[in-house]
């Protein structure tokens, strides 16, 4: 730690004279600051908690430990989605056990003063982040989001560092924090195309994260205008398949109002051209190639907004759903109350879908643990982080990737959907 | 220049990132890996399906990946893992990922248990990759074996 200068805030809580539970945050901030080789911490406004999903005894031992230290945080914070509705779990059977569990550990938390917003779109919600704010969050999606189309700066922040800057409001002066880390590493050049649909940006993210892993990418040539839920599933799916961290839209994230711009005035290291056929090998991965029986359409991953359940409404309203399939979807309660306010939640319900708020489908496997049939379950998902993890949590292959009108179909039909989407032009 | 690649047994001098001894075959992939999902750390198996990796098991090995991606809940998984002895005996990466290298600050940090984790140059991490055995010294210096 020779290297870091200190200020006097800092020394004084390395010496404990603040409490064990900032001691100890301190010790693993200067750990990871000395790796990243940074020389200095900086001041964070706000942290947002991703360490409060149930992994094992290790995530309770960890945290009421710092919660019995004395651990309270001193910048807001907000918490991610948690493992369990902390309401509804046992209408969704969940064994008593884990949720108590699940349940603890979000308390263990909220006994530090992080706030119960159990949400991964924390971008989403009220008083989100400004731009050019120095933040530390946790949570893939939410970072990318973060840095990319708020312009706030934040690391991908693990689970534990996450709290450490809460208790502490510092964080290493290192990677996004710094304008040379935010520039373009690689200029992408798309190719024409069709009429766009919600799949089109869960691909294209997955495609590019998977060439870039951790590289900053910059868009070129997007003349479609996308949503915030648009770009909330191309970073989702950028820091799935890779650890993209942030990424520029030329002409739509705020830090890239020019090609030149986005790479700091200066030329582009690489440049990649994406072709049609890439696009449609990869929507050919993640899609279900045939006509397939579905048994659940999970929905959220990243959570629902108010915009995407008002979607949703709007394409089942006056539709049954087939009784072969369950639907399920993941929010914040935020969310949940303000779609109840717009009649959305009464006409996915009266539909037969089920709203899951406090989770999200990443942390679906109690929920749907007495449905997945482990010979032969098809599940048909709108995310592609899911799609993608999804296999792996569940232990269950079949799970496809369809845009929410689609979704929305199979929910109806009982069959997959899987023509393939015209923006992919042949 | 002797080929004597086959059984060549090799000294690389890494950056160590948590100090500490191991030993094992190795199990490497030239392709990130998010812990979150892609490990289960009550088994120690790689469940992630578009990994190449799938299905084996990374306990008791020496675990040699470029870098993580995905989720940051990797360090939680890397830390329940070391915790309920499920964890590789060593990790070789290429890069400094802040996640993964967070799960094992913190494993040693709060639970004092510690598996030692090592950064290779470029040169020397396509070594690895193609080595059977190594053994991780708490000075740094890693062995591999063909």
């Amino acid at each position: 730690m020779t290297n870091i200068s200190l200020s006097d805030y800092d020394k004084a809580l390395l010496a404990g004279s603040e409490g064990k539970a900032k001691q100890t945050a301190m010790n693993i901030i200067l750990r990871i600051a000395e790796v990243q080789g940074a020389t200095e911490l900086i001041d964070i406004s706000r942290a947002h908690i991703d360490g409060c999903i149930y992994l094992g005894e290790s995530s309770i031992q960890f945290t009421s430990k710092m919660a019995d230290n004395g651990g309270r945080v001193v910048v807001p914070t907000t918490m991610n989605a948690i493992s369990i509705d902390r309401n509804r779990w046992t209408e969704f059977g969940i064994a008593g056990d884990f949720a108590k569990k699940a349940d603890r550990l979000a308390y263990e938390y909220e006994r530090m003063g992080v706030k119960p917003t159990f949400s991964c779109t924390p971008y989403q919600l009220p008083n989100a982040p400004n731009f050019g704010e120095h933040i530390a969050w946790a949570e893939s999606n939410a970072v990318v989001f973060a840095n990319s189309v708020i312009g706030a700066r934040t690391n991908r922040y693990g689970d534990f560092m996450d709290i450490c800057a809460a208790l502490t409001g510092r964080a290493p002066l290192s990677g996004y924090h710094l304008d040379k880390q935010r520039r373009g590493t690689v200029l992408i050049k798309l190719p024409e195309l069709g009429e766009i649909d919600s799949t089109f940006y869960p691909v294209l993210g997955y495609l590019i994260g998977g060439r870039v892993g951790n590289g900053v990418p910059v868009i070129e040539g997007l003349t479609h205008k996308p949503t915030d839920d648009d770009l909330k599933a191309l970073g989702a799916a950028m820091a799935t398949s890779g650890s993209v961290g942030m990424f520029h839209i030329v002409g739509i994230t705020p830090e890239a109002s020019t090609v030149e711009d986005a790479f700091g005035f200066n030329p582009p290291p690489d440049v990649w051209r994406i072709t049609n056929e890439e696009l449609k090998e990869t929507w050919e991965k993640l899609s279900s190639h045939s006509e397939k029986k579905v048994d659940l359409v999970l929905m959220g991953s990243p959570q629902f907004s108010l915009a995407e359940c008002e979607k949703f409404a709007k394409l089942v309203s006056g539709e049954v759903l087939n009784p072969n399939v369950n639907v399920m979807i993941t929010t914040n309660r935020y969310v949940y109350e303000q779609a109840q306010k717009i009649g959305a939640i009464s006409e996915i319900e009266r539909f037969g879908a089920k709203v899951i708020t406090d989770s999200c489908l990443c942390m679906i496997e109690p929920f749907i643990h007495d449905y997945i049939n482990k010979e032969s379950c098809n599940i048909i998902t709108n995310s592609g982080k899911f799609v993608h993890y999804g296999p792996g949590l569940i232990g269950q292959n079949g799970v496809f990737l369809e845009s929410i009108n689609d979704c929305a179909r199979s929910a109806i039909t009982g069959t997959s959907y899987v023509s393939t989407p015209l923006w992919i032009l042949q | 220049m002797g080929n004597l690649e086959d059984e060549k047994v090799i000294e690389l001098k890494g950056d160590i990132v948590v100090n500490g001894e191991g030993e094992g075959g190795v199990i490497s992939t030239s392709v990130p890996l998010s812990f979150w999902g892609g490990l289960d750390p009550s088994t120690g198996k790689i469940i992630d399906k578009y990994h190449p990796l799938k299905g084996r098991v990374i306990s008791g090995k020496i675990f040699i990946l470029p870098e993580g991606r995905g989720s940051c809940t990797g360090s939680g998984v890397l830390v329940e893992a070391i915790t309920s002895g499920n964890a590789p005996s060593g990790l070789i990466l290429r890069k400094m990922d802040e996640v993964i290298i967070l799960g094992g600050i913190v494993a040693a940090e709060i639970f004092a248990q510690q598996i030692p984790i090592i950064v290779l140059n470029d040169d020397d991490f396509k070594k690895a990759l193609n080595s059977s055995y190594a053994k991780i010294r708490s000075d740094g210096y890693v062995t591999i074996m063909n």
